[in-house]
């Protein structure tokens, strides 16, 4: 059984709807957190054995530890690869799934960061520039036929549309067409309304 | 066959480490880059999207990978027998994706933070200090010669070149246990044929 450590309203809720999505057995394990306007609590002591900083999400699969979204996701859909949500080792697709994870911790989320704490505002930062990322996201999102990768639902789409969603949300992102249409395609998902409704634990 | 594009003494140098370690068919194409000094330019025949090295391309099927976690990821899974990924339902394989999402996700924008010098916001970052995450990694890699443990892996050439650059500059917190962990990895004989190879 796999146990999913979440706090509601936080980086950990994508990973209940991609457990969704994945349709196997997990429990929710409520960790508190501090969240980002400084409400909240610390997790007790005891939860650094699970994730290092003692943040949301992490998982335990019958005693795997993972943690980062994308590392979580990534773990997941490889171990259980029968809801088909990320392209088999050696697939043609492999390698844009690879780079799209890899690209949604290591860009899209430090210069979304950046931005919104006002860090590039006297030019780019050491992340990047908002602008090569924004022209590299809102070019595949225009491009999902459906999908990211194409015909088929995989875990990016949980990492980019819960990334669209919320950096939109947020006024991070200009508004557009593409990532309008891209996330309400996304929210009509039943997985990601199970997932909305069990955010509370 | 793999062909990577490369500048020399860049962020793409340690994959030409990796495709030595992994045994695998490769050859570089240089490339030029534009520099945060504002000299060189992004090559036309570089395929990244912002112009920028490491990426690769995957002659089997004409595919690219760009992002560094993701070219280890995907060369460790496409080359197995080397042995330096844990595969697909091995005891480390969670181990081994959270430390190369933890590479891009955390530990990079950590220390970019210190180099701005911008003090990194609890709860709405996905990141540290470096303070932070330096206990963290000193205590893992004091129970074993490499992150995963006894075994060498694709996030040990991430995370040993950086620290093998950053030795020497303000940033680094002088730790025994870090050096000897950089010197483990850097005296390999992978790395001795990488850097022979690094100007093309």
């Amino acid at each position: 059984m796999i146990t999913l450590y979440h706090a509601p309203r936080s980086r950990s809720s994508s990973m209940v709807w991609l457990l969704e999505e994945l349709g196997v057995p997990y429990r929710i394990e409520l960790v508190p957190i501090i969240y980002g306007n400084g409400e909240g609590t610390p997790a007790p002591e005891s939860y650094r054995a699970i994730h290092p900083h003692k943040k949301v999400p992490a998982i335990d699969d019958a005693g795997k530890i993972a943690f980062e979204c994308a590392g979580i996701a990534q773990y997941l859909c490889d171990a259980y690869p029968d809801a088909g949500l990320a392209p088999r080792i050696g697939a043609p697709e492999r390698a844009a799934y690879d780079t799209l994870l890899a690209y949604w911790a290591g860009v899209i989320n430090p210069i979304a960061t950046a931005r919104f704490r006002g860090w590039d505002k006297d030019g780019p930062t050491g992340f990047g520039t908002f602008e090569d990322m924004e022209a590299f996201l809102s070019a595949k999102v225009a491009a999902a036929s459906p999908f990211i990768l194409g015909a088929h639902f995989t875990a990016a789409d949980v990492l980019y549309g819960g990334a669209v969603e919320f950096f939109t949300g947020a006024g991070l992102l200009p508004k557009r067409d593409a990532y309008e249409a891209y996330a309400s395609r996304l929210n009509a998902r039943p997985a990601r309304q199970r997932a909305l409704e069990k955010d509370n634990g | 066959m793999i062909t990577l594009y490369h500048r020399p003494r860049t962020r793409s140098s340690r994959f030409i480490w990796l495709l030595e370690e992994l045994g695998a068919p490769y050859e570089l194409k240089l490339v030029t880059t534009l520099t945060p000094d504002g000299s060189g330019a992004s090559d036309p025949a570089n395929p990244h999207p912002h112009g920028k090295v490491p990426a690769i391309k995957d002659s089997d099927d004409g595919t690219m990978v760009f992002e560094s976690p993701a070219i280890v990821l995907y060369l460790t899974d496409k080359f197995p027998t080397a042995g330096i990924g844990p595969a697909i339902g091995d005891k480390d394989r969670g181990a081994y994706l959270s430390w190369l999402a933890y590479y891009t996700g955390v530990f990079e924008p950590g220390f970019m933070s210190k180099f701005m010098n911008v003090e990194v916001p609890v709860g709405s970052a996905g990141w540290v200090s470096v303070e932070k995450m330096m206990p963290f990694i000193i205590e893992t890699l004091s129970r074993g010669p490499y992150l995963l443990g006894e075994k060498f892996s694709g996030a040990d050439v991430l995370f040993a070149t950086t620290f093998a650059l950053f030795a020497n500059t303000p940033v680094a917190q002088k730790s025994p246990v870090i050096e000897g962990y950089v010197k483990r990895a850097l005296d390999r004989p992978a790395y001795a044929r990488a850097q022979a190879r690094e100007d093309g």
